[in-house]
């Protein structure tokens, strides 16, 4: 039987399965494509390089646009460079100029005073940096069993990049918090195509909004942000999932209650339930806000399917991270579970980055090969082996398992 | 990449730079492709594409896996409740249904012209429902019902033209499927629904075996041995039958 890989492959090899469903959409018929690890249809997706300040990505959809980086980008750097990075935006209508001696960012609410702060202003505050994974809530959403709607991402809706801006905290001491607020409310410069559809906003704890953690980032990996990735400002959340992560950074809001506003209180809400995960089918549970993120790790130099040689030591790597803090150990196992291996661990970039790891398969023998990686936590977090799921397709957290062939 | 600001050694969180130069931002000006692509399938597919595609392309909607009507009905209900999406109310379930029918295949759902297939009876509707009957039973095939909606229709005083579902099947020929994917089984014995129109034409209406291919995870393929029957009841009512 054939396994999904993540190969290229060209329209060509489809023309037989193409010519019998009619017209193709003209942006994809020259593309390459890519099969994402799917165990049910679809899994082809294109690979674009069509969209501004963004190199090779997979096409989830154009607009708004949903683009997923290869998950081969992660084995070249710990750092997701810039061009590669994902992209997920919720409303169409993004502004496609940004004047960045004109753009101001509003600070207002429940503050002492109102500010709006020119970019410049912003550079003026003590700079801050950290290395920090940005990954979206419904990553690995098509790993889902049973499926579940949505943006049906593989591993790549997640990115790791040096972010660099001022903390969220000096710009609110600038603004003087006053005494009773609750949350702090971030809304970007996007807006919904419909009036009267709830416009993308989200919203942290005071106190969590105050740590030296939250920050807001005019830079990332150096550079100023790709406009797609939230040119000029991003809120950057080291260890929530990127939901939290507002783009296009145009106003922060001090509220005196809980924001019930429906990205808080509808959207991106998981089971209150360890690891978010609920049986199939399950109803009446409990949910929160999404938050923190799990701990993960990923083989980078192997595909499903890929056919490696039997009787000599398998070189593996690949990436991890520890979720709300850094990673102590991933491990390795080549016979489905049964036994483990110690992986070592790449240079440290600080507690939310990712990590790289290296481990060596002594003597894989002919056959299917069964290869898991499992990451635990600075806090003992271990991967669990069994599935999440809950109908949403968020946190997917599992140890994932690649299938190879050892001749 | 250029790297245009100092370099900062980070301790615990958020490190300090080393008196850096303020970031110099340059302004930026993009396109970004319009996503100008539809939604396939001609007329059934004017509803989904006047409907839904000033908010977003067809691209995420085609890449789904195979979802129920149910959840069909659901996400559209969230795009009209939760996302304001202007969707005019009649045109609601030739959204859900379009969708519904949409075939899952390697690369996107694929637009699926026909769902069940309708073929006008050759003779009125008591001698189709017999020829058929007959044609069923010598070629192997045993008829466990004949459901009759009409008299059930009368027994509580309604009136509905005649409208008869003949259930059949070939323990040979289904039981492989049902081993192959047990759920299969709900899809199992197979049935012919024979109804008479407004004009009182007799139409004879079954679902081909490609449209059960792959259903509850029958593999590919697999659901063209239940293509016998069509054939069988295809040439039953037609007009060649009626030669000696």
């Amino acid at each position: 039987m054939s396994r999904p890989s993540m190969f290229l492959s060209r329209r060509a090899v489809l023309g037989s399965f193409l010519a019998t469903v009619g017209a193709l959409p003209i942006d994809a018929t020259a593309s390459p494509e890519i099969q994402l690890p799917f165990r049910s249809n679809p899994r082809q997706r294109a690979l674009t390089t069509a969209f501004p300040g963004k190199g090779s990505m997979i096409l989830q959809r154009a607009r708004p646009p949903l683009l997923e980086t290869p998950l081969e980008v992660f084995d070249h750097s710990v750092l997701t460079p810039n061009d590669r990075f994902f992209v997920r935006w919720h409303w169409a209508v993004i502004p496609t100029e940004i004047d960045a001696a004109a753009f101001r960012l509003r600070v207002h609410g429940l503050v002492e005073r109102a500010l709006s702060l020119s970019l410049d202003e912003i550079a003026r505050l003590p700079q801050v940096e950290i290395v920090a994974v940005n990954q979206c809530s419904g990553n690995s959403r098509g790993l889902f069993e049973p499926r579940v709607p949505g943006a049906q991402w593989a591993h790549g809706s997640m990115g790791n990049a040096r972010w660099t801006g001022v903390r969220l905290k000096d710009i609110l001491d600038r603004a003087g918090v006053r005494a009773g607020a609750a949350q702090v409310r971030f809304d970007g410069l996007d807006e919904p195509v419909v009036p009267g559809a709830p416009d993308f906003r989200k919203s942290l704890d005071i106190d969590h909004a105050r740590t030296d953690e939250v920050m807001v980032a005019y830079a990332m990996n150096g550079d100023q942000l790709p406009l797609l990735n939230g040119f000029p400002l991003r809120l950057v959340v080291p260890g929530w999932y990127s939901t939290y992560w507002v783009k296009m950074l145009s106003d922060i809001e001090v509220l005196d209650q809980a924001d019930e506003q429906f990205w808080m209180k509808t959207a991106y809400r998981v089971p209150d339930t360890l690891g978010g995960s609920v049986r199939p089918g399950e109803t009446g549970y409990p949910t929160v806000p999404i938050s923190r993120m799990v701990p993960r790790a990923f083989l980078t130099n192997v595909a499903p399917g890929d056919t490696v040689e039997a009787g000599s030591p398998l070189a593996l790597r690949g990436i991890a991270f520890g979720g709300d803090c850094g990673v102590k150990a991933v491990t390795l196992s080549g016979d489905g579970g049964r036994t483990w291996l110690p992986a070592r661990l790449g240079t440290d970039e600080g507690r939310y980055s990712f990590r790289r790891f290296e481990v060596v398969l002594p003597m894989p023998a002919v056959g299917e090969l069964s290869l898991m990686v499992r990451c635990t936590n600075a806090q003992g977090v271990v991967q669990p082996l069994e599935p999440t799921w809950n109908p949403n397709g968020f946190m997917r957290g599992e140890v994932e398992t690649l299938s190879v062939t050892a001749t | 990449m250029t790297r245009i600001l100092p370099l900062a050694t980070v301790l615990a969180g958020l490190a300090t730079t080393s008196a850096a130069e303020p970031m110099p931002f340059r302004s930026v000006t993009v396109e970004l492709p319009m996503g100008d692509r539809s939604f396939p399938g001609g007329q059934e597919a004017e509803a989904i594409n006047s409907n839904c595609l000033a908010c977003h392309s067809a691209g995420m909607v085609l890449t789904q896996p195979r979802l129920t009507r149910t959840e069909w009905q659901a996400e559209i209900e969230k795009m009209i409740h939760a996302y304001k999406a202007p969707v005019d109310p009649s045109d609601i379930p030739k959204i859900v249904n379009y969708l519904t029918r949409m075939k899952v295949d390697g690369a996107e759902m694929t637009h699926q012209d026909v769902e069940a297939v309708r073929i006008q009876s050759a003779f009125g509707f008591e001698e189709t429902l017999k020829r058929l009957r007959s044609a069923l039973e010598v070629t192997g095939f045993t008829i466990f019902a004949v459901i009759d909606h009409r008299s059930a229709a009368q027994s509580v005083g309604l009136a509905m033209p005649p409208t008869t579902v003949l259930v059949f099947g070939n323990p040979r020929g289904g039981t492989p499927l049902m081993l192959a994917a047990p759920d299969f089984a709900l899809e199992l014995p197979l049935r012919v629904l024979v109804r008479e129109d407004e004009s009182g034409r007799a139409l004879v209406v079954y679902n081909a075996a490609k449209t059960l291919d792959g259903k509850h995870d029958l593999p590919a393929g697999m659901a063209e041995r239940l293509a016998p029957a069509g054939k069988v009841i295809a040439e039953a009512v037609s007009a060649s039958a009626a030669a000696p």
